[in-house]
């Protein structure tokens, strides 16, 4: 059991922590979700439908409204999972097959492209006797081990941060379903109490 | 059957990467659902969440795994380069590339291997020291996945704790629906079948 002096200090760091402060990282944290995908509502007819089938079928034969509306939720939730877990493979996939999420370049930073530039500016101008070196065109699916399991770990390595973020959401939708069921399993309860 | 579904499942489709055995999933999850017998959507849904959260957990431990062996060479490398320094340059320049050599023949020949180990023993070292040196390398990435999988691990006993609470109001459900016909008026009782028969 934490005392009440670690309860204090929770809550006061847990105040300190609302994510970030300059508008720099408010803006790079606002297209997380965006980066993902996973945080955006599904819409359409189809995934309506789908929602609908499995909400009946989470809810049975009740006409309860509120009961129903839980169940919505809870097989809201439920796809949302499934749709992580295919991203999650999707991705596993796609660094396995190119070696990374993001398309090869030939700088590592804006930076050295912008250093790079400028010499091959100079260079042309006749500001720099040595011609500067070519850039090497880096592919991180050339440094892929070729044989599996290896390949996949490496896949999994190479993008740990991004699968985190999907596990979050995930735990997330899945704390979402269960809370959604445990209401309608407390509602139907009552409803059973109330008809002794 | 489309890759890796199952017809009571309640998803269409159960996303598995192409290295994996959708056979071997199928077992793991027929093994869970001769354990658990879910009875309804609900439970069936949580079965479901259990294969998924056991099979995510086993995927992340394969790759914890690869991930150390193939960090093995490159600590080989390192190790003999620091078991075998050399006080003046031009001779580090050769024990370096002797290191090189040996690390890179280490998975295919004996002969090397029994010369790497005989090194190692000079200093008291065996092979051991050379898994702690690629545990070591790859501490940052096996530091993020042994997050995943204690996350994984606390949504399985979640999930497995809303099974006992789901079964255990269900339960609750069922009796006090059955206390409610057995405790009914006009449900026919045994000693009104009797009494005609007494008379």
């Amino acid at each position: 059991m934490p005392s009440e002096k670690q309860i204090a200090a929770n809550q006061s760091n847990a105040r300190k922590s609302t994510g970030p402060r300059s508008s720099a990282g408010m803006k790079r944290t606002s297209r997380n979700a965006h980066i993902h995908g996973v945080a955006v509502s599904l819409s359409g007819a189809a995934f309506a439908k789908q929602v609908d089938k499995l909400a009946q079928k989470i809810a049975g034969r009740t006409s309860n409204p509120i009961v129903r509306e839980y169940a919505r939720v809870a097989a809201e939730a439920e796809l949302e999972i499934g749709r992580v877990r295919r991203m999650r493979v999707a991705l596993i996939e796609r660094a396995s097959a190119l070696g990374s999420l993001e398309p090869p370049k030939h700088f590592a930073t804006i930076r050295q492209k912008i250093r790079w530039l400028g010499a091959r500016g100079d260079w042309i101008h006749g500001n720099r006797r040595v011609k500067p070196p070519t850039p090497i065109f880096t592919d991180p699916s050339a440094t892929m081990p070729s044989l599996e399991p290896q390949r996949c770990a490496e896949a999994v390595r190479r993008i740990l941060p991004d699968l985190i973020k999907l596990d979050r959401y995930e735990s997330r939708a899945a704390a979402r379903r269960d809370r959604a069921i445990r209401e309608i399993t407390r509602i139907v309860s009552s409803d059973c109490d109330r008809y002794r | 059957m489309p890759h890796g579904t199952h017809p009571a499942s309640t998803r269409t489709t159960l996303p598995l990467l192409i290295t994996e055995s959708a056979d071997e999933f199928a077992s793991l999850r027929a093994e869970l659902e001769q354990e658990i017998k879910p009875k309804g959507t609900i439970e069936r849904i949580y079965l479901d969440d259990l294969a998924a959260i056991i099979w995510e957990m086993q995927r992340l431990r394969r790759c914890k795994t690869n991930i150390i062996n193939s960090a093995f060479r490159e600590a080989l490398r390192k190790l003999l380069r620091h078991l075998l320094t050399e006080g003046n340059y031009q001779d580090q320049i050769v024990s370096n590339r002797r290191a090189d050599d040996l690390a890179q023949d280490w998975f295919n020949s004996k002969g090397v291997k029994k010369e790497v180990l005989d090194i190692l023993r000079q200093f008291h070292l065996d092979e051991a020291a050379i898994e702690a040196e690629a545990i070591n390398q790859s501490l940052s990435d096996l530091e993020l996945l042994d997050n995943m999988l204690a996350s994984l691990r606390s949504r399985l006993d979640r999930t497995l704790r809303c099974v006992a609470e789901y079964r255990h109001s269900f339960a609750k459900q069922l009796q006090q629906s059955s206390d409610r016909l057995i405790g009914r008026k006009d449900v026919m009782r045994l000693e009104h079948i009797a009494e005609p028969a007494q008379a």
